[in-house]
């Protein structure tokens, strides 16, 4: 996949960011890296901001809450959930029919359409949804040199 | 004669790049100037090996790009890299970064050993925004900016010759900054109860 110009960090790309223990971990890292070291720029939105960092308040209080609001506000954009988004999103929630598929996610979805994102995320209900999505299959094999 | 005999393989390896990239960009100019060169080429390239990648590169220009920093490299492993030869593997780096084709190999160790052979002294000890040149010739121009780290953007040539780097410390030192969330949640930080949940809910949320 070229370089993309916006990518929208979602819910589960920063589950996976969080602990070294997650299944994606490592390819999240390489991901994320990538993304900040090409300068793209980067977006993540209102509402998967509250859910990952009511997570991490609850995991590891609030002086690692601070640390992740302080980072993800520097790395990105916030696309802050309107009303409208928000009832748009909601369907999306309602037709997916998918605990993993939360109003995060979903938030994320309809920010991508609008700001014509490619979704950073370990969510493959976006692919269902026709939105393009990071890592890319050839970047999480490719270790050619 | 002597002199074509003692060419360090690099050097070799630059001229090729630099034949290849006028044949490519400009196929029919070349083949009007050169067209022995370019009937050699033709049959080396031939049009089902020149599907592009990402960023334009054929297969055959990728493979040989990344033998030539595979090569570099080697010899940056082994202590035996000249500035020149740094300048050519920073070169080499932003070709395969901007076509997403550069190894998980070179990694950001890897680029900062690069860019100290590059400047005579560690990134780190630069303090304020500035732009280094890689060459003596005032007239060549960027046309091309790569962000190969954050806070570290290689000016290049349209040809993707390396005209200067572009040092912002601070940015630098905003990634630090921004990298401090990842892998914060350490199960050792939390009771076993709370570490199990966390690492089945952190499943839960974000495997697919």
């Amino acid at each position: 996949m070229p370089l993309p110009e916006k990518v929208i960090i979602d819910a589960s790309a920063l589950y996976a960011l969080l602990s070294d223990r997650h299944t994606n971990h490592e390819v999240a890292v390489q991901t994320f890296e990538w993304l900040i070291d090409r300068e793209v720029e980067l977006w993540t939105t209102s509402y998967c901001l509250a859910e990952v960092s009511s997570f991490i308040l609850e995991q590891a209080g609030v002086e690692d809450g601070s640390i992740f609001m302080e980072a993800i506000l520097d790395a990105a954009h916030v696309y802050w959930v309107s009303k409208p988004a928000h009832e748009e999103a909601w369907q999306h929630v309602v037709r997916m029919h998918s605990p993993h598929f939360t109003l995060g996610c979903a938030t994320t979805a309809v920010a991508a359409r609008k700001l014509k994102a490619v979704v950073f995320a370990f969510e493959e209900h976006f692919l269902e949804l026709s939105i393009p999505t990071l890592p890319s299959r050839r970047r999480v094999q490719k270790n050619r040199l | 004669m002597k002199n074509r005999r003692s060419r360090p393989e690099s050097d070799r390896e630059t001229i090729v790049d630099r034949v290849l990239t006028h044949y490519r960009l400009d196929t029919e100019s070349f083949r009007a100037r050169m067209p022995d060169v370019a009937e050699a080429l033709d049959s080396m390239f031939p049009p089902h090996r020149l599907s592009r990648t990402p960023f334009g590169l054929t297969e055959n220009e990728r493979s040989h790009r990344e033998l030539t920093l595979r090569n570099l490299l080697s010899d940056l492993r082994r202590g035996d890299i000249s500035t020149g030869d740094a300048t050519r593997t920073l070169e080499q780096c932003a070709v395969l970064a901007e076509d997403d084709s550069l190894g998980l190999e070179v990694d950001r160790r890897t680029l900062l050993q690069l860019l100290r052979l590059f400047l005579g002294k560690p990134v780190g000890r630069i303090t304020t925004a500035t732009t280094i040149s890689a060459t003596d010739d005032t007239n060549v121009k960027a046309a091309r900016h790569i962000s190969l780290l954050r806070g570290i953007i290689l000016d290049l040539t349209t040809d993707m010759r390396l005209v200067s780097i572009t040092i912002n410390p601070s940015r630098i030192k905003g990634r630090q900054r921004i990298m401090r969330f990842v892998a914060m949640l350490k199960p050792s930080s939390n009771s076993s109860t709370q570490r199990d949940n966390s690492d089945s809910e952190t499943d839960n949320h974000a495997t697919s």
